[in-house]
Formats: C-alpha cells, structure tokens, sequence
C-alpha cells in the first residue's frame, strides 16, 4: 500500500480515438524496477503520457482512475509541477535539447535543485557517464543516438528523482549501447534509491533487469507479477520471447 | 554625405535591431510572427507621453514606468490571449497578432485622441561636429543605448540561469516540460522582454519624430529585419535591423525618401534567393 506510485483504475486515450488505456492498475515501490511490456499500439507511451502529465501535450486526455505519487494525487496536475515533486522522464525520442550543449541540458535538468546540490549532482551524472563528460561542450543535436539516450537519462537525473519514467530507451539504438545504458540504470537504483517504471518493447531485455513486469494489451494489463513469473509465463515465452512450443501456443 | 547618411543610418537600424530583437524573442520562444510588433512600438511611446508629459513623472521614475508597464502588458498579452490558442494553427495565432494591433491602435486614438504627441524628455539633444560629420546626439544616444540594451539581453540570455531555462524552452516546450520548466512562464517572460524592446525603440523614435500610431509602420520594419537576419537567430534580427536602416536612409539620400521601402524589400527578396534561411539563421541541426 506504501506504493511510491500508485496507478489506479487509469483509463486515458486521444480525442476521436476512443479509449487507448482502460482500466489500469499498477503499484511502483520505492527503489523497484518495473517493466511494463507490450507491442506497438498497446498504450504503453500513453500510460507515461498520462501520468507524467504531458498527455493533453498530445491531444489526449485522463477519462477515470487517479495515479497518487508519494501520497499526492497528480492525476492531471501540470507536468512541470509532477517533475518538481519528484517525477523524472526520459521520453520517447529522447527530446534533448538539440540546440543546447550537453552541459546546458544538465543544467537545465538540474535546474529545479536548490543551487547548492546542483554541482554534486551533475559530477555524479558525469560518473555514471563518463562519455557525457567527454562531450560536455557538444551540441546535443549533433550526438549519435546511445549519446543521446545518455544524456536524456542524465537530464531526468538530475532532478534528484525518486521514480523515473523510461520510455522505450531501446528503440533504434545498438543492443551493445542499450545493455551499457541498461547496466547504468541498475547501479543507479543501487546508488540513489530511483525507483523505475520501464516501458520496453523487447521484452526479453526488460525482463533481465527489472524486478516485476506487467504485460499490457490493447490498453489492458493482461499479467503482472515478478520478472521471473512473468518471464516463465507459456503466453509471454510464445508471444514474447519467442521461446514457446507451438503446441502449447494457444492453451491460454 | 556618405558617411552622414551612413551614421544616420546606423543609428536608426539600431532601433530597428532592438525593436527586431524583441520581434525574435517572442517569435523564438513561442513560435509566434508577431504582427502587432509594429504597435508595440507605438504603445512604446505613448507610454513616455503618459509618464512624462501627463502624469508628469521624474524622468527616471518615467523609464522605470515604461518598463514595468511594457513588460506587463506584453506579460497579459500573452497570458490572456496567446496561451489559451497555444497549439492551434499557426494562422489562427497570427491573425490573432493582426487583431491585437487594430485593437491597441484604435485603443490609443480613443484615449489620446487623433491629434500626433511631441516627446520630450531630458535626453540629450543638439548636436556637434565630428570629424566633418553632423552628430546628433539624440541619434547617438538612440544607438547607444540601443546597444546596451542588445548586449545586457545577449548577457542575460547567455549565461543567467533564467537565460538558460529561456533557450531551453525555446529548443522544445515538451522537453522544456519534462525537464521541470514553468514553460508558460517562461513564454510571459519572453512576451514581456519582446515588448519592452519595442518600447524602448518606440521612446526614441517617438522623440526623433513624433508620436503617433502612424510609427507602426516604422516600428514594423523589424518584420524584413528579422526575415534578413534569419527568424530564429538573436544576433541575426540586431543585424537585420541594422541593415534596413542603412538601406533605408541611403536609399531615401541617394534616390528619393519614397524609394528606401523598395529597396528593403529589394535586399530582402536578394538574401532570400541567396540564404532562404537568412543571413546568420540556421537550417537546423536535426539527426536520427
């Protein structure tokens, strides 16, 4: 019940759309990281719209449910305001600052910390990344995309977080580069308590590194439980993971 | 001649710098072509005629008026008016821009009547002779301070932290939101500075000429400016500026006063067949 976030009864979609989200219920405890799996379509970006707030962003909007961050309601609270309280995002498309250097964009990350915590928080961010530190002067736009990714997780580090929210950080990046940022995100549960809702269309990859995974299917959460049960579920191994027999393909 | 023509030039390019500045701020952090930016300038100089020649005030605590008063009413203007339009067509918006300058315009003939206004202030006026040249020094004071006023906002928006989260949104209102940004603050504040800075533009013209709503039309020479120096570039919109002044002046010195808008719009269409995107304006950095 001490869920840092609770997502509950969240129904949400897009105008003229229909719903793309119904009826979902999903706990986040402190210092977890949870993956949420799906395919293409399944509402998966839409749930981190609607919670961190930038959905009506994208024409869209919560219809039920309440998500309660830290025993505050944010059901549609302005976004900014969710970030201040604690929320961090690493968007679809990563959405770095192009024109900014990688530097700026950590500052601005870093911005809503009192002034005299920032200095320590950005060395820490430089030591996760090593490769930001390289490139602190660089434009963000004219970084590959890994270096990108890692500075769109810095950026939403740098608020001193308490849950972040990653959306789909594998996404047209190579599996080397995405397994390095992946092992980032366990040493930075480790260090700073950031607990992590992980939205991640490779199941396979997501399941390695969380510790409880919920499947969402148009708009449903068709299963929940801890990585290992998800991950020997037959219907996860089969649609997912490609790992089931064919025979036992439709027992569900 | 030349060097006259050229000082006088300058020195009204760099009022037009400012008022286009202020044109480029708005338009950099809100997407917005702002065609009340000619009318801004008016309101500019009205607002000195308020201060100083009806209310009567002391000359610094008349500028510190004009100011607050046009960082206010830029602040309004958009809180009341652009926000709630926020993410609709652009055409909507600009036609919006349209309707806010017929509205100040008939707004200020009703309150102060038709009749055109004279401003004076304390500023320095006269002129002298250098090195063969005419100064005058309310010019030289208009470029100066102009200047300062360019170099004190390059400051500011380069390296205060308020500058930074300015750009930041600027860049992209989602990533400015995600990061924590205030995004509508942020676009009052870059309303508020765009008015200031055509207000600024409009105190001096206003007491280079005379004011009227007729220095719209003055004032809306920042829009070639911009385009010259590129819509998305700050520095771009100063140079910009600049330049329509000096073609302004040498067009009406050398060809007839009725030629300088051709020739302006003559250098604007030749940069554009040239740089599409302006003299210092970017095509855009985009990968992946």
């Amino acid at each position: 019940m001490s869920a840092l976030l609770s997502i509950e009864g969240l129904s949400a979609g897009y105008h003229r759309k229909g719903l793309t989200l119904e009826d979902v219920t999903l706990p986040i405890g402190k210092g977890r990281i949870v993956a949420l799996l799906g395919a293409n379509g399944a509402g998966k970006t839409t749930l981190i719209r609607a919670v961190s707030g930038v959905i009506d962003l994208h024409g869209g909007s919560i219809m039920a449910g309440r998500a309660t961050f830290d025993g505050r309601d944010v059901t549609r609270m302005s976004a900014d305001r969710i970030v201040r309280l604690g929320m961090g995002q690493v968007p679809e498309g990563r959405l770095v600052f192009k024109t900014l250097s990688v530097e700026d964009n950590l500052a601005v990350g870093a911005a809503v910390l009192p002034r005299g915590r920032r200095t320590a928080r950005l060395d820490a961010i430089y030591q996760l990344f090593p490769r930001l530190a390289e490139r602190r002067k660089q434009a963000a736009g004219l970084m590959s995309g890994g270096e990108q990714q890692m500075l769109a997780v810095g950026r939403a580090l740098a608020s001193e977080p308490r849950l972040i929210l990653i959306d789909e950080l594998s996404l047209g990046l190579a599996p080397l580069i995405v397994k390095a940022i992946y092992d980032q995100l366990k040493v930075i549960v480790a260090e700073f308590g950031t607990a992590m809702l992980v939205v991640e269309q490779n199941a396979r990859l997501a399941l390695q590194y969380c510790d409880e995974a919920h499947v969402l299917e148009r708009g449903r959460i068709v299963l929940s439980g801890t990585a290992a049960a998800v991950a020997g579920d037959p219907k996860i191994r089969e649609s997912y993971l490609g790992l089931g027999e064919a025979r036992q393909g439709d027992a569900a | 001649m030349f060097q006259q023509v050229l000082f006088s030039g300058m020195a009204l390019g760099s009022i037009y710098g400012l008022v286009a500045l202020g044109f480029a701020v708005i338009f950099k952090a809100t997407e917005v072509f702002n065609f009340a930016q000619g009318m801004f300038v008016v309101c500019g100089a009205y607002l000195a005629v308020t201060a100083i020649a009806i209310l009567d005030l002391p000359f610094p605590v008349a500028v510190l008026f004009v100011l607050v008063m046009a960082a206010l009413i830029g602040a309004v203007i958009q809180s009341t008016l652009i926000q709630p339009l926020a993410g609709r067509p652009i055409l909507a918006v600009i036609m919006l821009t349209i309707a806010i300058s017929i509205v100040l315009r008939a707004g200020i003939e009703i309150a102060y009547g038709p009749p055109a206004r004279t401003l004076t202030t304390p500023m320095p006026s006269g002129g002298f002779a250098f090195m063969g040249l005419m100064i005058s020094k309310l010019h030289l004071t208009a470029a100066l301070v102009s200047w300062a006023c360019v170099i004190l906002f390059g400051l500011f928006f380069r390296y205060t932290s308020i500058g930074l989260l300015m750009r930041a949104t600027a860049d992209s209102h989602e990533a400015a939101t995600i990061s924590g940004i205030r995004v509508n603050t942020m676009n009052r504040l870059a309303w508020g500075i765009g008015f200031t800075l055509a207000a600024i533009g409009g105190v001096f013209l206003g007491q280079l000429q005379i004011v009227s709503t007729e220095l719209e039309s003055i004032g809306l020479l920042a829009l070639p400016a911009v385009v010259i120096g590129g819509m998305q570039s700050i520095p771009g919109a100063v140079l910009g500026g600049l330049l329509v002044g000096v073609i302004e002046q040498l067009a009406a010195a050398y060809i007839s006063p009725k030629a300088s808008d051709v020739a302006i719009y003559v250098l604007l269409l030749a940069i554009l067949m040239v740089r599409p995107w302006g003299l210092l304006g970017q095509r855009g950095i985009n990968r992946v």
